[in-house]
């Protein structure tokens, strides 16, 4: 048998744009889209780099999302942590469906749509904090990006926002890539405890809040899990907070680093819900957690994928595929990036991605009306990126 | 020529993720229980049928089909299902 005379390449591969997604995908994609790949426990999965096939692998029955299954892309050190009970990412059918369903209703466009006017007051008072800053330049990551995705997740779902140092910490700490094994562990270990004791609490006296909902119907149904409902908060308000908040950061750098673009989107905010979509697409924040384990033998374009075999389908490789996307490595608010995969794809897409949207488009239009000399500190290629699973900021140095 | 769009949604397969709202407002809603999409009318306007398509093109669970029923030039109508992604 001739082995390949080089190692897969190693993965995840680093971005360089600093916005865009790692150039490494385009090449693959033209020589071969569906690869192999090393991961950083020496464990090899394929990759996958273009739109269809990444969407025909998420939408598949034949593939499993449990982060436990011998087999899972190792993307960062102890994937297994991440198959906590209650953790819906984690889940197959029907177990997946039976448990998402008993949140969905809280998510809708209908439901949204009634948070808009607390949403806008909250990014109101905290763009009211920055103006008041004496230096006129804040860090947008602590005045702006971070806390109003956590103090909507937080009264959405019943957690007093005091707390939020607590899961803030620890979700940097699970989403780093050079966190290690142990330090996960720890950190899940801590937030099973915090949680556990909020749903304790939260059990003995259901509020009218999410939490509250939600444990009502599990003792409908007389499936109440102590377990199982802590996981689900756990990764509610993970899911919930850090994401937008790293959309903010990154689409506000983004946009501020193009002239052009960030004139046209002020000349017609009309658009925001457009230019939510593209930047969406462009920033791709969450790209490799959609990986997958094939549970039976599938077909991906030309090859077949054993099962027990993992299979990495980057939301990022998908939006920058460029037979969809034309020119996908520029930010365009004219085109209409529909069909993006920003939000996953198949029965585990985002269940949040309204929520997620009305955040980003008050955000964004907000902050350019007030604030229309928003300008950034030092360029974005001195800014401190995140090598984590959710892409990001540490840091966004403003002023205006 | 397509004469009229029927729309369907597959509440068991749908994963009530909400994009078709977003794709095709004036086409779908979701249901208040469980967030379940489902066709503000069954046969939408025309004005909507590129929303529709678009909807279904992109629906994370392949949840929405669509037939098509087409006028012929002896004026007969079928039913033909309609592109359905996936």
């Amino acid at each position: 048998v001739s082995e390949p005379d080089k190692a897969p390449p190693a993965y995840p591969f680093p971005r360089t744009c600093p916005f865009a997604a790692p150039p490494e995908y385009e090449q693959l994609r033209d020589k071969e889209p569906i690869s192999r790949v090393t991961l950083q426990d020496g464990s090899t999965a394929w990759l996958l780099t273009r739109h269809p096939d990444i969407r025909t692998v998420l939408s598949s029955a034949a593939v499993s999302a449990d982060r436990k299954q011998p087999g899972f892309p190792a993307t960062v050190s102890n994937i297994a942590a991440f198959a906590q009970k209650g953790f819906l990412l984690s889940m197959d059918a029907p177990e997946h469906a039976m448990h998402r369903k008993l949140v969905t209703n809280e998510f809708t466009a209908h439901r949204i749509r009634f948070l808009r006017p607390r949403i806008q007051e909250i990014v109101d008072e905290h763009i009211d904090r920055i103006l008041d800053e004496p230096s006129r330049q804040v860090d947008l990551v602590q005045a702006l990006a971070l806390p109003v995705p956590s103090l909507v997740i937080c009264e959405l779902l019943g957690v007093p926002y005091e707390t939020r140092g607590v899961f803030q910490s620890h979700a940097e700490i699970l989403l780093n890539r050079a966190t290690s094994a142990e330090q996960r562990a720890a950190s899940f270990g801590a937030l099973r405890t915090f949680f556990g004791e909020l749903v304790t609490r939260k059990a003995e006296e259901a509020g009218d809040d999410l939490l509250g909902r939600l444990i009502v119907k599990y003792r409908e149904q007389g499936t109440f899990d102590h377990e199982v409902m802590t996981g689900f908060v756990m990764l509610l308000l993970l899911a919930g907070h850090e994401t937008s908040a790293n959309m903010i950061s990154l689409g506000v750098a983004a946009l501020l680093d193009d002239e052009a673009q960030l004139a046209r989107f002020k000349a017609d905010p009309g658009r925001t819900p457009q230019v939510v979509e593209e930047l969406l697409r462009y920033a791709s924040i969450v790209d490799y957690p959609t990986s997958r384990v094939a549970m039976e033998d599938i077909e991906v374009g030309d090859v077949v994928v054993r099962a027990g075999e993992g299979v990495i389908a980057p939301a990022a490789a998908a939006n920058y595929d460029g037979t969809v996307f034309a020119d996908p490595g520029r930010l365009d608010i004219d085109r209409n990036p529909r069909g993006h995969l920003a939000f996953g794809f198949g029965a585990h897409q985002c269940l949040g991605q309204n929520l997620a949207r009305a955040e980003l488009e008050i955000v964004y239009r907000t902050l350019f009306a007030r604030i229309p000399g928003l300008r950034l500190v030092r360029p974005v290629d001195e800014l401190a990126f995140k090598d984590a699973s959710v892409y990001g900021l540490h840091r966004l140095d403003v002023a205006w | 020529v397509v004469s009229a769009v029927r729309v369907a949604v597959d509440r068991d397969r749908c994963c009530a993720s909400g994009q078709c709202v977003v794709l095709a407002p004036d086409a779908f809603e979701q249901s208040d229980d469980d967030g379940s999409a489902y066709p503000v009318r069954d046969e939408p306007p025309a004005v909507l049928w590129e929303s529709v398509r678009d909807a279904a093109a992109n629906c994370p669970t392949q949840a929405i089909s669509i037939q098509q029923a087409i006028s012929t030039q002896e004026a007969t109508t079928m039913y033909a299902t309609g592109e359905h992604d996936g």
